[in-house]
């Protein structure tokens, strides 16, 4: 067994209920690191061409990596990969808590699940071995209820439970997955994929170790890193305004949408910023298994209208609160930290719930749904008492809401006349920093293969609010006023590819992407850190970003073997035809061709097929699938 | 209904929640968009230099 490993994956199939345990060679871990890139590979073999999304035969993966449970800041990520029902392409999506390290100490690097149950069934993870267990009790149960209904029957209160709630029961395109009360795997649908599966829940429970390859001076890293940490003042405003500490500066850059991405100003917008809710209802920050960072919030609202059914709760995160806030005209964050309370309690993505809200705002402005469509409410911008009451018709697909679970673009083919209010990229809703204020992003948002989704490009966003770039960027080597410039595409494509190579292996190997967006922990000394842990040599460029790109491929080569055209690079009418109206990228929308054409020639991919060239695929030692895609 | 933040903030955090207190209503001002965005385009050019020479990295706003 490699070192920073388990060794071994759990392989579930729901319609044979047959549960078995899959070693896999060290050769493997070497190549594609774990987590996100472990999980691609294995979907790559295993889902034939021409697939359904919810077809039993798609797979939903729980993978970890070698930096998962680990004694080390940030060491608390889990992955969940699938087929996507919102994209239709290979759809990730990460979480943190508790979950992840638990999964590991059974001593299984992921889960593998596929088939369908004929009734619903949770599946309980203990030391090397897995069990399926009826689940019709836990069936209608929000994701609370069924985190403390397993616990009682197991009778431990440490199990860690991931699970589904009532919108990935019933098929909401962007259902998510939730852990650790308010910990969501959220984005690409795997909740929904597992609702079509009739799998409620992934419990787990287990003792065992990850053996670290230099353990001393593993320790005597991390503590460093941890010292650090607590002293720098970034993660000190972290600590106290959480994921919202730079909301006032992407404010004034005109990075925070409004409006369904038709304004940059809003006049409330300082009654949500991280100070506001830190005010109003924060009362500690929360942190995942051995993080010092300590991001997440805790909130209390115990009552008025929106008073929260247990206190204090999971509070709202900055694309949770631009989503189902700004985005809608909301500047009420007890309001927000409600419809966030259900989100999570139903199992919603946050960040398409709120876009699939404002664009049904949009469509009621202009009278394309009316009040009969939506059971009465009256969703007018800025209404938080429509919003939470639209989240509720999303859920149950009551009138509009079986249209609006659809995701935003599947609806605005149902809606006529609305399409242009759609802002998805790959169908996927774009996450909630707007790329006309960020020339770099919107590229980035057009080449990330898991469409609108900016965490796999997260230090683009940090670059554009005046950050300064990493070292390895092509900023530095040669630097140009042009490159430096937000608004300009000059220059964008080689640090954007950088950077989502180097995104692939923080997902591929674990870690959270708080310790890599920051200064006080240069990047480059990641891959001596894990070096530490695995006991292979990892060289930064050489071996760290080759892997990353290893990984960009395989992924861009499996959504070609799913369908992908160059069509699937196109941005929303909205952000590359409607220039923004106000605020600090007023005037502009991203100039997106001449950044595309630099992207794929550097990537070496053909830009008529989208497929990456031969020779790149087998320099990345791809051969098997430069065979596939030019045999 | 307001919450009370339970710890006791050290000196950085009081100091940035006095900040906070104070931009927080600015931010729709247009002469201080205007002041924020002068300072980072020149803290941004001024630290690409030192950046070059080798100096650690440090967020220009």
């Amino acid at each position: 067994m490699p070192f920073g490993y388990m060794g071994k994956i759990l392989r579930v199939d729901l319609t044979t209920e047959a549960v078995e345990t899959e070693e896999l060679p060290e050769s493997l871990y070497q190549k594609y690191i774990g987590g996100l890139g472990l999980a691609a590979r294995i979907l790559y073999d295993d889902l034939p061409k021409d697939l359904d999304p919810l077809d039993p035969k798609n797979e939903v993966i729980f993978m970890t990596g070698p930096y998962t449970g680990v004694p080390a800041p940030a060491s608390a990520r889990y992955e969940v990969v699938t087929l996507s029902p919102q994209t239709g392409f290979l759809g990730a999506a990460n979480a943190g808590g508790f979950f992840g390290p638990t999964l590991k100490k059974t001593g299984f690097d992921g889960i593998v699940i596929r088939g369908a149950a004929k009734n619903p069934l949770y599946l309980w993870v203990t030391e090397d071995e897995g069990e399926l267990r009826d689940a019709q009790h836990l069936w209608g149960q929000d994701t609370y209820a069924t985190e403390d209904l397993i616990r009682k029957e197991l009778d431990n209160d440490r199990i860690r439970v991931a699970c589904i709630g009532p919108a990935g029961e019933n098929l909401v395109s962007y259902a998510a997955i939730i852990c650790d009360r308010g910990r969501a795997a959220a984005r690409s649908g795997g909740a929904m994929v597992l609702g079509s599966k009739k799998l409620k829940a992934v419990a787990c429970f287990g003792k065992k170790q990850v053996q670290i390859a230099h353990k001393s001076k593993f320790k005597e890293i991390a503590t460093i890193f941890n010292k650090k940490i607590l002293k720098d003042a970034i993660f000190k405003t972290l600590k106290l305004y959480g994921s919202e500490m730079l909301i006032s500066l992407q404010y004034i850059f005109g990075d925070v949408p409004i409006k369904n991405w038709k304004q940059s100003t809003f006049d409330g917008i300082e009654k949500v910023t991280g100070h506001a809710m830190y005010k109003t209802i924060l009362v500690r920050d929360k942190a995942c298994l051995g993080c010092v960072i300590s991001c997440k919030r805790h909130v209390r609202i115990d009552k008025g209208k929106y008073k929260l059914d247990e206190n204090p709760a999971s509070g709202p995160e900055y694309e949770t609160v631009a989503a189902l806030g700004t985005l809608c005209m909301i500047d009420n964050i007890y309001a927000i930290a409600k419809a966030n309370d259900l989100c999570n309690r139903y199992g919603l993505d946050t960040i398409s719930t709120g876009s699939v809200i404002a664009f049904a705002m949009e469509c009621y402005e202009k009278g394309l749904i009316t009040k009969e469509d939506l059971n009465g409410i009256d969703l007018k911008w800025g209404n938080p008492n429509a919003m939470i009451a639209c989240i509720k018709l999303i859920t149950n697909k009551e009138k509009i809401g079986s249209i609006l679970a659809l995701g935003t673009k599947k609806a605005s083919k149902e809606i006529e006349g609305s399409e242009k209010f759609a802002v998805t990229v790959k169908g996927l809703e774009v996450a909630m920093h707007d790329p006309r204020s960020n020339q770099m992003l919107g590229l980035h948002y057009a080449t990330t293969p898991f469409g609108g989704r900016h965490s796999s490009g997260s230090e683009a966003i940090a670059t554009g609010l005046g950050s300064l770039p990493s070292p390895d960027l092509d900023f530095v080597a040669k630097p140009d006023e042009r490159a430096l410039d937000r608004l300009s595409p000059i220059g964008k494509a080689r640090p954007i590819i950088t950077i989502q190579d180097r995104n692939m292996m923080f997902d591929s190997a674990g870690l959270c992407i708080w310790l890599v967006s920051m200064p006080v922990i240069p990047t480059h000394y990641l891959p001596a850190f894990l070096s530490l842990i695995t006991g292979w040599r990892m060289s930064y460029r050489k071996i760290f970003l080759k892997t990353g790109e290893r990984i960009s491929n395989l992924i861009h080569a499996f959504n070609i073997k799913h369908g992908f055209t160059m069509k699937d690079c196109e941005l929303p009418h909205r952000l590359i035809k409607e220039p923004a109206v106000d605020g600090g990228s007023k005037g502009h929308v991203v100039y997106l061709e001449p950044m595309l054409r630099e992207y794929f020639k550097i990537r070496q991919w053909d830009w008529e097929t989208g497929k990456p060239k031969r020779e790149k695929l087998i320099e990345l030692g791809l051969d098997d699938i430069a065979d596939d895609l030019w045999s | 209904m307001a919450a009370v933040y339970e710890k006791k903030l050290p000196f950085f955090e009081r100091i940035l929640t006095r900040l906070f207190e104070i931009l927080d209503p600015l931010m729709n001002l247009r002469i201080n968009r205007k002041i924020i965005m002068f300072i980072i385009r020149h803290i941004k050019l001024g630290k690409v230099t030192k950046y070059l020479e080798g100096m650690p990295l440090s967020l220009g706003g």
